[in-house]
């Protein structure tokens, strides 16, 4: 008898279903264009957060690096001009570690053992962890209700009235937020807090008597910029004696101090002489020549006119100078010449120490108006600065400024820390922008590497963690629609396949196909136009900084990262309408609507 | 996965009591059709077919046990109201739906039995579908629809292309074989789709309506090239419709009402006449 042979069905080879699946995406171009949009728009974000973040952290690090010496320096000013503020005392033992030199020097102004300063250590470090709970877990309303209006530190020594302690356990229960750890660890927290403080106390009296010495003994009257800028082994053994220790290598340290104190003298004494009202450092350094600054700035309106009539002359040959070279070195041997007569002319009308120098700064400011073609009322620094951060710019600064004898600085060396302020604001003004990213601790000046933030992944906080999720649940739901709509457009194609003896598995890879080969399109679309976007936009917030510095392996790898998601997703997406799909009865091909 | 060999035709509607013909090999359509009934092979046999659709409490029954037995390169035409489980037993006939109860058998093989992959490989090889709405992929070309059972099949891509040259030539659209389903008429396109169905050289072909898309001298066309493949090719055809002029060519009539068949006659025992085939079911 008859037996027909049942055998499995064929596999079709997968070339022949991408070109299949091809055809049919072709068929259907604009709904497949939409699911592209829609994964490459998902890929887009994607890729323009990771590349943001990369560069992010490249940008943070170079400016981390970039701004080290300077923080070192005006950390070490800080040290030697005012006693520390108890909160940064409390700030630095919760960090420092045994052995390190701060640790060192607070041994040493407390006279402490060792057994005292692990304690500090031990309180200081659980501070912080109730510090926080008070000022960032609670909010306003809780924190009245708990601890009234006391603040910080101020907290735990109000804690330790009885009164305000029965109110506090009272009220706790209502708090959104609990004490991290448990009560008796708190108020074991509170004993050990008042006992650490006499400690502090100490602490604080030895770094103040030593700022006392340094004061009377070191720097006698100078700023402490003037007192760094000629710091030797010397200034070394000196600090030494009254406690402050200087980092590992002093060697590393000391060139570094005398560079940034020399150029805040020279940056000083430019902007002394270009620029009113004086600059803030030289108001802080010597209140009593500020004063005197100040009485001649008052009748500089009266004198301006004046002084812009004797300066137009000057001026208009610069700009012929410029313009026409042959002429340029006769008027240029000329100038100094009128510039020191016009000095002359101005000093005249004022009978205060400083004419001299207020005289300078009014022909330069006119000057540089002239020179830099902008209202004299409006320069701002930053323009001086750019102007004299240019070759031609710095030299013509020196022979302006060549009569004021107290200004000793070659055009290279003004090019040079114009360029140094002009550098430093740009990197503050991008490390305002990064914020916690670039913060320099007290342990960076020994060596200690950067600490990673915690619970971040590649720069991302939580909060955007959690957005890019949502942003790829939505383009998920986005793509298995369109693909069950395709589905279901197409129920009688896949019906008639179905009864042509196409398998199961057969239409399943056939969506799941599609799917990826739109996740690829719009992926690879997706990657380009958030890399784009992510380059722009670190680009605008950190300038010339974030292409110098550009991490291309990282963002290559980011790329395909977010290609492989892209895909995945797009993939994973499908499966559910695949399976729809898949499942559909053959005899859906008879049905007629 | 079992194959139920027939070994004596069950005493079933039709049958009569006749001794057994050695069929080793399948006789030619034009033979098998001058053969005695009972000697014919069959090819399709139903036993106790029943569906049954559970429609949350309401269970409908779509077939309610039907017996029938089909030959081997015969024409039927199958008829009903609509409800009627016309398509239910088209369905279950086609191997595209399983039964609730009772058995289907295609060429001695228990459909029942078949795993979703065997019954994709039986729908491949052994039975072409035409569809009322021709049912194309509208961005394939009329040459690459033919091929794609083939290429289900597992033949290689020169052959089926040289095979659905030769089919499109027996439906007369050799020339148009580039042409995309949007670009042909109603007729070009079930010509092409009846080509579609013969890519694996079936056994059986199953037509859902073929003509009742198209008008009347269209239809003509399909008609004649059914009769072709029914009478040169031997293919046996089961054929739904309400052309009564399809229904003149068939060698029996198949009438199914409320899920069971209501008569099963030759066609030379039916008197066809235009306009009269609701007299017809009187009869």
């Amino acid at each position: 008898m008859k037996i027909i042979e049942v055998r499995d069905q064929v596999h079709l080879p997968l070339a022949r279903c991408i070109e299949l699946v091809f055809s049919g995406i072709k068929f259907r171009l604009f709904r497949a264009a939409i699911t592209v949009t829609i994964i490459a728009l998902a890929g887009a974000f994607l890729m323009a957060m990771l590349g943001e973040g990369l560069i992010t952290r490249q940008v943070a690090g170079v400016v981390r690096a970039r701004m080290a010496p300077g923080t070192i320096f005006q950390d070490w000013v800080a040290r030697i001009s005012g006693p520390m503020a108890p909160q940064d005392l409390s700030d630095q033992l919760a960090v420092i570690k045994p052995g390190e030199n701060r640790w060192q020097e607070f041994v040493g102004w407390g006279q402490l053992n060792e057994n005292e300063m692990a304690l500090l250590s031990d309180v200081a470090k659980r501070q912080q962890a109730y510090r926080k709970y008070f000022k960032e877990d609670l909010d306003e309303g809780q924190r009245r209700l708990l601890i009234g209006p006391a603040r910080d530190e101020g907290i735990f020594v109000q804690l330790q009235d009885p009164t305000w302690w029965q109110n506090f356990q009272a009220n706790l229960k209502t708090c959104s937020k609990q004490l991290p750890g448990t009560m008796a660890n708190f108020e074991q927290f509170l004993k050990d807090w008042q006992a650490s403080l006499p400690l502090r106390e100490k602490i604080l009296a030895g770094n103040a008597e030593a700022v006392g010495k340094i004061k009377a003994s070191l720097l006698k009257g100078k700023s402490p910029q003037q007192f760094f800028a000629k710091a030797d082994d010397t200034t070394v053994a000196q600090l030494a004696a009254v406690g402050f220790r200087m980092p590992r290598a002093p060697h590393d340290v000391l060139p570094i101090l005398r560079e940034e104190a020399q150029a805040d003298l020279d940056i000083k004494k430019i902007a002394e002489l270009s620029l009113s009202p004086p600059a803030n450092m030289a108001a802080q350094s010597d209140p009593a020549k500020a004063a005197a600054d100040q009485a001649p700035a008052a009748a500089e309106p009266a004198e301006a006119p004046a002084a812009e009539k004797e300066v137009k002359a000057p001026a208009e040959a610069v700009a012929s100078g410029s313009t026409q070279p042959s002429t340029s070195p006769d008027q240029a041997a000329t100038r100094p010449a009128k510039a020191k007569k016009k000095i002359e002319l101005a000093s005249e009308g004022s009978d205060s120490a400083a004419a001299p120098r207020t005289a300078t700064r009014v022909l330069v400011k006119n000057l540089l108006a002239t020179r830099i073609s902008e209202d004299i009322a409006k320069i701002t620094p930053q323009q001086l600065y750019e102007e004299l951060s240019t070759a031609s710019g710095a030299k013509w600064f020196c022979e302006v400024t060549a009569c004021d004898r107290r200004f000793g600085l070659s055009p290279d060396r003004v090019q040079h820390v114009a360029k140094r302020t002009l550098s430093n604001n740009e990197l503050s003004e991008v490390a305002g922008g990064l914020g916690q990213a670039v913060a320099v601790t007290a342990s960076d000046e020994e060596g200690t590497t950067a600490r990673v933030q915690a619970g971040t992944i590649l720069g991302f906080n939580s909060r955007m963690l959690s957005l890019i999720g949502v942003s790829f649940m939505v383009c998920i739901v986005g793509i298995a629609n369109a693909m069950l709509m395709s589905v279901t457009e197409r129920f009688r194609e896949i019906a008639t396949m179905k009864c042509l003896g196409a398998t199961d598995g057969f239409i399943m890879v056939n969506f799941i196909l599609e799917s990826v080969m739109q996740g690829v399109a719009g992926g690879v679309m997706g990657v380009f136009l958030g890399f784009l976007l992510g380059t722009l936009r670190s680009w605008a917030s950190y300038g010339s900084l974030a292409l110098s510095n550009y991490p291309a392996m990282p963002i290559l790898t980011a790329a395909g990262v977010a290609l492989a998601v892209s895909i995945l997703i797009s993939a994973l997406a499908a499966v559910y309408p695949a399976y729809v799909a898949a499942r559909l009865a053959p005899m859906e091909a008879m049905r007629i609507e | 996965m079992s194959h139920k060999k027939k070994k004596q035709p069950s005493p079933g509607p039709s049958a009569a009591s006749a001794p057994p013909a050695p069929v080793a090999s399948a006789p030619p359509a034009a033979v098998a059709s001058a053969l005695p009934k009972a000697e014919r092979p069959v090819i399709i046999r139903t036993r106790k077919l029943c569906k049954f659709y559970q429609m949350g409490e309401v269970t409908t029954q779509a077939l309610r046990g039907v017996d029938a037995e089909l030959y081997r390169g015969e024409f039927i035409c199958v008829m009903g109201p609509s409800g009627s489980g016309k398509s239910t037993f088209f369905n279950m006939v086609g191997g595209l739906d399983s039964p609730t109860s009772g058995r289907v058998f295609i060429d001695e093989v228990d459909v029942a039995q078949l795993n979703a992959v065997e019954l994709a490989f039986l729908r491949c090889r052994k039975i072409g579908y035409i569809f009322q709405t021709y049912n194309l992929v509208q961005y394939m070309t009329c040459l690459e629809n033919i091929t794609v059972p083939m290429a289900f099949a597992g033949v290689p891509a020169d052959e089926a292309r040289e095979r659905g040259m030769g089919l499109l030539d027996l439906v007369g659209l050799k020339e148009r074989w580039f042409h995309k389903p949007i670009e042909m008429s109603g007729g070009q396109q079930q010509r092409t789709a009846i080509a579609r169905s013969m890519a694996n050289k079936p056994a059986i072909l199953l037509c859902d309506e073929p003509t009742g898309n198209l008008d009347l001298r269209t239809g003509a066309e399909i008609h004649h090239i059914l009769e072709k493949l029914n009478k040169e090719r031997g293919v046996t055809i089961i054929c739904a419709t309400h052309d009564h002029r399809l229904i003149s060519m068939a060698d029996r009539i198949m009438w199914i009402r409320d899920g069971q068949i209501e008569r099963l006659a030759e066609r030379s025992d039916v008197k066809v006449e235009t306009g009269s085939i609701g007299g017809v079911e009187n009869e």
